[in-house]
């Protein structure tokens, strides 16, 4: 998989683990270990998406009524 | 006179868009702002402390100095300890923060923790190895605590509990894996014999008074001709009773420090006479108490803060067990009501400075408390309203103004838990809900009808006692009273149980410690049904809980002479009148409970297990293994098959809402086998704090779809963030299967509503509906955020502007802020659920 | 020595500190514990204690020549600053994660002050 970053090329499994906010997803959040970046990873197709900033939500929004709580 | 806010009309806009923290800083009174913005952040974020927060090196210092002074006295170690603790109270630094009415501090200045180096070596290597909070100058500093730390190895309390403790289970709790806490009376929380001390029928002075009698009575006795086995106890009695009294006197001459300092303060260098008189009546309060009761609201919490501050030089408290409203609410009633020497808005003031002297507190804790409690310094969750030991309701004026304070000052910690009766008034429900609205994450609410009859099952308190119920903790019930109360909770009795089912694949081989923790189960690929599978489940279980509560009682029942409390002895009824430690078991009823964090991975895991390998038979045990080994790698399909198609709990189905049941039942069983020194059970309780952040590296991956890494569920018998999608009333009935008398001590339920769903008052009926629901099913806890996607992501993203945003994070609540960004997104994640 | 001595000696060195002899801020050497792929740092503190994926109980890197047991299930109870020079088995973190404001993360986190400036 490679690094959307710096280009870091290396197994997915090499790109340091951090979590998956949505158990229920496929979308996790793996660690470049080259240049310490956060990126979104599709799990099912090994690739990264995008990286992850603060307040970013790859998931996309929380289960349930949000659209009406965030209306 | 209170400085009351001018009305500004961006209040009404501030709270028309919800942003509920620019309306309080509007609203509150000019004193409660600059004292809420004069707080100091205490709570870690992750496991660190926040920049410019410190350890208290002072307190160190002193506690040290003195103790060396004291290795060549003759006198026994209760005495010696409670002339160290009389020392440090005698020489700390004191302040009083400009604008304040009360006044007391653990630490010798704002921005600094304490740190007692007396209770653990390893916990002294913390500061030791701490990267941000060693003061400057550093490099001098670290030769500071490197003395102190040299000093104590082989002397702290955890040092002389190791020789007789067992070191493999002992090694087994402190390797981080299945535990969170120490064995220790001095690293816990400690309840309080309230209706002793928090009455207004007697104070220090009294009970000095009462100790030099029972010293002299027994003095006389042990020196008439004649000795017997109980002449040669009477001698640790007259210590206990001496050491007791120390403890008190030092409480006297501290605050009696305050009201010198205000007084000088007032008469040299303060200009503003508002100032001024405010400075002397904080004199006077000082002078009262607690050497005698209070008189007035401002003493009674005055006299809260020194006993607090007191019990806190003693030992390291993790909680603030308490019942603002039921003790001080005479004294709000006689100010406020009666005497009238108090308005409203002046009372709202004191209660508002109360809240944030109480979240201002903080001891220097260790990495697992840190990360468990992010956010805060300890779970002070106030217990408010229920009923009177007669029944009738309790609630007074001062629930109400607790309620409004809260919104004002919104500060995480205290943080409000309510019990719930059919008698409370339509008026405090509503305050209640506002509070809900507004985001603070607070009050969760108790079904108290339910938790007295729990406290009667579990522990046998008489049903007087168990009326006068506080949380010892987050969530456990104890009483306030003469045997009920409970001194000290060790945190240690907290096991991680998605271990349990973790150990089932691993024959209890850790690979995170690299350490055979667990029982020795069978290679599960051996295990051909279900019920082998569950037995190994159980055995894991009980091998677990076992290891942690072994270890308890041993401390529980070494307490009294390894580890005392001459302090906490002298404020409690048992002890003045039995001149033994306050920890000795034989004086306590007993109010033990197992805290079970990270609970429903086991239930949703073993479910997954049932339906896809022994039901349908698509996975046999063995490739489950191999791919749980590999942390799902390379698994992806599998694994969701694993997430989305198995049943998960909270969304009303047998299928899964059974295996709780009967994981329940087996641990409810257990738990009347393990007794505690006092001889009562051992019930479970699960919930969570953020354990489930802290332990999200430590637990692997797991049948319900979980890797390492992974924040775990957020605790109690919540469902597991998004996964509970049948509707609120779905969840309610999967948790109202549960007996929650019978079932276990109590069971924390987090649930995330709409903030713009309940707005206005159609949302408070729609709630009052849904609490009426969650009544009628016996269900004992609920609590709730309602803050949207929205303002959390901004708020992550420029933390700064969003600086009082509170979320409930578990049992407590916490800003926003001052949670890690995996925490943050766990919260998130939380399904928003539609009422109506 | 019985197998049960040999686990009580071994807990009783970690959970009983050494006394220091400077704390003067001198950067830890390159070669630790704490910086191979093989260390796991506790979880419970931050007193410096792990546990070696690599090498089992019974192994000792400190002493010379080095004693590697590999055979056996638990690990080799280590401390994040023992000095692994002499280790065969040390294998290099390509990535240490010093940021403590996360929770803990055995393989990959190391929050002690001693290791912020170790690159």
């Amino acid at each position: 998989m490679k690094c959307t970053e710096c280009g870091n090329v290396v197994p997915v499994k090499d790109f340091r683990y951090l979590y998956n906010a949505r158990i229920d997803s496929s979308i996790s959040i793996r660690q470049c270990t080259k240049c310490e970046t956060w990126l979104a990873v599709d799990e099912l197709n090994g690739v990264v998406t995008q990286a992850v900033g603060a307040g970013e939500a790859p998931w996309g929004k929380s289960a349930g009524i949000e659209g009406v709580a965030a209306a | 006179m209170t400085q009351a806010a001018l009305r500004d009309t961006s209040v009404d806009v501030f709270e028309k868009n919800q942003e509920w923290w620019w309306a309080a800083e509007k609203k509150r009174s000019t004193r409660l702002d600059y004292l809420r913005k004069a707080i100091w952040k205490k709570g870690a974020i992750g496991g660190l402390y926040a920049p410019g927060v410190k350890v208290d090196l002072e307190r160190a210092k002193l506690h040290t100095q003195k103790a060396k002074e004291m290795e060549a006295s003759p006198d026994p170690f209760v005495m010696k300890f409670a002339k160290i603790l009389a020392h440090v109270l005698d020489n700390k630094t004191i302040f009083i923060t400009d604008q304040a009415q009360l006044v007391g501090y653990t630490g010798s200045l704002p921005h600094t923790m304490a740190w007692d180096p007396s209770c653990a070596s390893i916990l002294n290597e913390e500061a030791y190895n701490d990267p941000t909070a060693i003061p400057d100058p550093v490099d001098e500093n670290q030769q500071v605590i490197r003395e102190i730390c040299n000093y104590w190895i082989g002397k702290s309390d955890l040092d002389k509990m190791m020789p007789v403790f067992d070191m493999e289970d002992l090694m087994k709790m402190l390797s981080g894996s299945i535990g969170w806490g120490v064995p220790l009376a001095r690293g816990g929380y400690s309840n309080k014999d309230y209706e002793y001390i928090m009455t207004g029928k007697r104070a220090f002075g009294d009970i000095i008074e009462e100790l030099d009698r029972k010293i002299d009575e027994v003095d006389a006795e042990v020196h008439k001709p004649g000795a017997t086995a109980e002449t040669a106890r009477m001698y640790d009695k007259l210590n206990n009773w001496d050491a007791m009294k120390i403890t008190l006197e030092a409480g006297i001459r501290i605050a009696k420090r305050y009201a010198r300092l205000a007084r000088i303060i007032a008469e040299n260098f303060e200009e503003d006479p508002q100032r001024k008189e405010e400075l002397l009546k904080i004199a006077s309060a000082c002078e009262q108490v607690p050497a005698k009761p209070p008189r007035t609201l401002q003493e009674s919490f005055q006299y809260d803060i020194f006993i607090q501050m007191m019990s806190r030089n003693e030992a390291i408290e993790g909680a603030w067990p308490s019942r603002p409203d039921y003790y001080h609410g005479p004294y709000y009633d006689k100010d406020v009501n009666i005497d009238k020497t108090l308005t409203k808005e002046e009372a709202l003031d004191l209660v508002g400075e109360f809240l944030i002297r109480a979240a201002e507190v903080c001891q220097f804790k260790p990495k697992w408390t840190r990360e468990g409690l992010q956010g805060i310094d300890g779970t002070w969750v106030w217990t408010m309203g229920g009923v009177k030991k007669d029944g009738s309701d309790a609630c007074n004026d001062l629930t109400i103004a607790f309620m409004q304070a809260a919104r004002l000052v919104r500060v995480a910690n205290p943080t409000f838990s309510f019990r719930w009766h059919p008698k409370v008034s339509d008026e405090v429900m509503r305050e209640i809900f506002e509070c809900i609205r507004q985001g603070l994450g607070y009050p969760s609410m108790r079904h108290d009808p339910v938790l007295i009859a729990n406290s009667m099952h579990w522990h046998g308190h008489p049903i007087e006692e168990a009326r006068t119920w506080v949380h010892q903790a987050c969530l456990s019930p104890c009483p306030t009273t003469k045997r009920g109360y409970q001194p000290m909770r060790m945190a240690n009795a907290t096991a991680n149980c998605a271990k349990i089912i973790e150990y089932v694949f691993s024959s209890g081989f850790d690979h995170v410690v690299n350490m055979q923790v667990g029982a020795e189960t069978p290679d599960v690929a051996t295990l051909t049904n279900f019920e082998e599978f569950f037995g190994a489940w159980i055995e894991q279980m009980k091998t677990i809980f076992s290891i942690l509560v072994r270890a308890v009682n041993r401390a529980r029942m070494l307490a009294p002479t390894l580890t005392p409390r001459p302090f906490l002895s002298g404020i409690s009824e048992r002890s003045i009148e039995s001149g033994l430690d306050t920890c000795e078991p034989s004086l306590a009823q007993g109010n033990a409970w197992i805290t079970a964090f990270t609970w429903v991975e086991n239930i949703d895991s073993l479910a997954a297990v049932k339906k896809l390998v022994f039901d349908e038979k698509k996975y046999t045990l063995a490739e489950l293994k191999e791919a749980l080994a590999k942390n799902w790698e390379g698994c992806e399909e599998m694994r969701l098959d694993f997430v989305i198609n198995a049943p998960k709990w909270g969304n009303d189905d047998d299928y899964v809402d059974d295996i709780m049941l009967r994981c329940l039942d087996e641990a409810a069983k257990f738990s009347k086998v393990l007794k505690c020194p006092s001889g009562n059970n051992w019930p479970i309780l699960p919930e969570n704090v953020s354990g489930n952040i802290h332990y999200a590296n430590i637990v692997g991956a797991l049948p319900n779809g979980r890797r390492l890494g992974d924040a775990l569920y957020d605790g109690g018998v919540s469902p597991g963030p998004g996964l509970d999608k049948n509707g609120p009333t779905a969840v309610l009935k999967s948790c109202g299967k549960i007996d929650h008398i019978t079932g276990g001590r109590a069971f924390l339920l987090n649930q995330r509503l709409s903030p713009t769903q309940l707005a206005d008052e159609k949302g408070y009926q729609l709630w009052r509906a849904y609490m009426r629901t969650w009544a009628d099913l016996g269900i004992d806890h609920i609590q709730f955020n309602m803050v949207d996607d929205k303002t959390l992501r901004s708020a992550q993203k420029d933390p700064e502007k969003y600086q009082e945003v509170i979320v409930r994070v578990a049992g407590y609540s916490a800003h926003f802020v001052d949670i890690s960004r995996k925490t943050q997104d766990n919260i998130i994640q939380r399904t928003v659920q539609g009422l109506g | 020595m019985s197998r049960r001595d040999e686990k009580r000696q071994a807990y009783t060195s970690m959970l009983i500190p050494e006394k220091k002899e400077d704390s003067s801020a001198k950067r830890v050497g390159q070669k630790i514990c704490g910086t191979c792929k093989n260390y796991m740092e506790s979880s419970w503190s931050n007193d410096g204690r792990g546990s070696c994926s690599c090498l089992k109980m019974g192994s000792n890197i400190s002493i010379s020549p080095p004693l590697y047991v590999l055979d056996g299930k638990e690990g080799y109870l280590t401390k994040t600053l023992s000095d692994a020079a002499a280790c065969k088995y040390f294998d290099k973190m390509k990535m240490i994660d010093k940021d403590g404001y996360e929770c803990s993360d055995p393989i990959y986190r190391r929050s002690m002050r001693q290791l912020q400036q170790n690159d």
